[in-house]
């Protein structure tokens, strides 16, 4: 039986967790609330949405685990502190994002995009971004969840030799 | 040849990951609200808060000819004026009763910026220029008419830079307009309402109508947008358009204006645009309203409004939180490519009043305005 190297495992993840954010939003979001079903000719699925409690939260978990997978599958970090910068480097945009999300900032954003939106798309999508998103403290929980989970696989597909070693904080490692 | 490999490897890895970065952003931005599915939809059941901040900012459409903010065609008295208003921003709040959901203009910020051009060759009135809010304007909101604050008319050369505060003029509540350091006059409100139709110095007449293009403004945004939030109650899903019955003249005792064949009593649409195509209403959706010679008879004015023509209500936007209250609503962003806001169509707005031999009826002004602006409410 042919056995996958750890680069297709992790690209493999990666596409994984991005198609299950992209199911859940399929189907448990209300179209007009994601730019991406304005952006993008997705399908509308007929009939009630999904409600449940995780459906809410677990994309900002898959995201934050696939990106922080596939740019470490592009810049191949050689040590677990590199893996933790990269881990971090993706929680803090996202959680950047979600602050942005909350009223008061959300307004401040307004006034810095809205002079500047009418001939740019991505602009407009930013500022709806977010002024119809609404800031939950869980989420910020999930990217951390998501990037917890993202270290745990970089480091786990490393060699034998470098998981046995805790010692070192340099520890190299190898994707 | 080494030299430009090592380059190209030397890049490629940074270069990748710009894009994996990219990626992420993007699509991270295009997931819209991270927070679950609390966005409801248009007309959904939520509270009100018992104040809320306004912003008015000119918009430009990318698909109309017209330059930002409302271009104004005025002809009164025999006279045509072309005119320009761009709200820069236009910020203030509201008081409202949570109760009885009625809300009333309760301030206008010092952020507020509006700029007004006289745009007929050549110039008929009193030229370009801004007004700027100096301290803020603190309205009572039983008269609606200023109780505090100052507006500053700012034009380079010509008027210069005029000041009116609100003040009490011989003890009734009415404005100081001061220009150049140099004491004008004291008005009280009707007579300040009444300057531009008397032979008041330029000045004089130039503050009454700075005045009056911030009421302008705002009687804009009450006839677009704050009258949309509760003509959506109606079943716009499924019914995509109600039609409401004007006053008619008839009933007032007086008939339609001439020459204009006005109807007797006239309509106006207001229609639902599915921007989602999702057969719900709710944010990112868009609105419109078709005036049909619709008159509103003041039974305490003489003279009445009469409108007719289109507006257009482009990327509703609608945000309550998690306890139901309501934190954002209005028109602005983007959907389906088209800027957000409210855009007038060579949309007619006249003043009608009875002759002095009703039941005829006469214009006294005829205003046809084009161009947009967005309008937006959110908690303070």
């Amino acid at each position: 039986m042919r056995r996958y190297g750890p680069q297709w495992q992790l690209l493999g993840r990666a596409l994984l967790a991005l198609l299950g954010g992209l199911l859940l939003y399929l189907l448990t979001r209300d179209p007009p609330t994601v730019s991406l079903f304005r952006l993008l000719p997705l399908p509308t699925l007929p009939g009630e949405h999904l409600h449940c409690w995780l459906c809410g939260v677990l994309p900002s978990l898959l995201h934050v685990y696939a990106f922080i997978l596939l740019s470490a599958l592009v810049l191949q970090p050689q040590t677990r502190k590199q893996v933790f910068v990269l881990c971090l480097f993706w929680s803090g945009i996202e959680t950047l994002f979600e602050l942005g999300q909350i009223d008061t900032v959300a307004v401040l954003l307004q006034h810095t995009f809205s002079p500047n939106i009418e001939h740019n798309a991505l602009l407009a999508v930013t500022q709806d971004y977010f002024l119809f998103g609404t800031f939950d403290p869980l989420d910020l929980l999930f990217v951390g969840l998501g990037a917890l989970a993202a270290y745990r696989s970089l480091t786990r597909m490393a060699t034998p030799e470098i998981q046995n070693d805790h010692a070192k904080d340099d520890n190299p490692i190898s994707i | 040849m080494i030299m430009q490999k090592t380059t190209i490897q030397y890049l490629f890895k940074p270069i990748l990951f710009l894009a994996v970065a990219m990626a992420g952003i993007i699509s991270l931005i295009g997931s819209g609200g991270g927070g679950g599915d609390d966005v409801s939809g248009g007309g959904g059941t939520y509270s009100l808060l018992p104040a809320y901040a306004f912003r008015i900012s000119g918009v430009d459409e990318p698909l109309d000819a017209w330059p930002t903010g409302v271009s104004v065609t005025l002809d009164e008295g025999g006279s045509t004026h072309y005119l320009r208003i761009d709200p820069q921003s236009l910020e203030g709040s509201f008081s409202c009763d949570p109760v009885t959901e009625v809300c009333e203009l309760a301030s206008i910020d010092t952020t507020t910026h509006v700029y007004v051009y006289d745009e007929s060759t050549p110039e008929t009135l009193f030229g370009d220029f801004s007004i700027n809010i100096l301290t803020q304007l603190v309205f009572d909101t039983t008269t609606d008419a200023p109780l505090s604050g100052g507006i500053q008319l700012a034009q380079e050369g010509g008027l210069g830079f005029i000041t009116v505060d609100v003040t009490l003029c011989s003890g009734t509540p009415g404005v100081e307009i001061v220009d150049d350091g140099v004491l004008l006059g004291c008005y009280t409100w009707q007579q300040f309402d009444e300057l531009m139709d008397t032979s008041a110095v330029a000045a004089e007449q130039a503050s009454a109508m700075a005045y009056g293009v911030l009421e302008f403004l705002l009687e804009l945004a009450n006839i677009t947008a704050l009258n949309s939030f509760d003509l959506m109650e109606y079943d716009l899903e499924n019914l995509g358009n109600v039609t409401l019955s004007c006053d008619s003249f008839s009933s007032a005792g007086l008939s339609p204006p001439s020459p204009i064949a006005a109807w007797d009593q006239g309509e106006v649409i207001f229609h639902f645009i599915d921007e989602n195509a999702d057969l719900t209403m709710g944010p990112g959706d868009s609105f419109g309203y078709i005036f049909n010679f619709c008159w509103e008879n003041d039974p305490t004015d003489n003279i009445d409004d009469l409108f007719s023509g289109i507006i257009e209500l482009i990327s509703f936007t609608e945000n309550v939180n998690s306890s139901d209250l309501l934190v954002r609503i209005g028109y602005e962003g983007a959907t389906s490519g088209k800027t957000g806001g409210v855009f007038f169509d060579n949309f007619a707005w006249y003043e009608t009043e009875p002759d002095a031999t009703p039941p005829t009826t006469s214009f006294v002004s005829q205003m046809t305005l084009n161009g947009g602006m967005s309008v937006v409410f959110f908690a303070p």
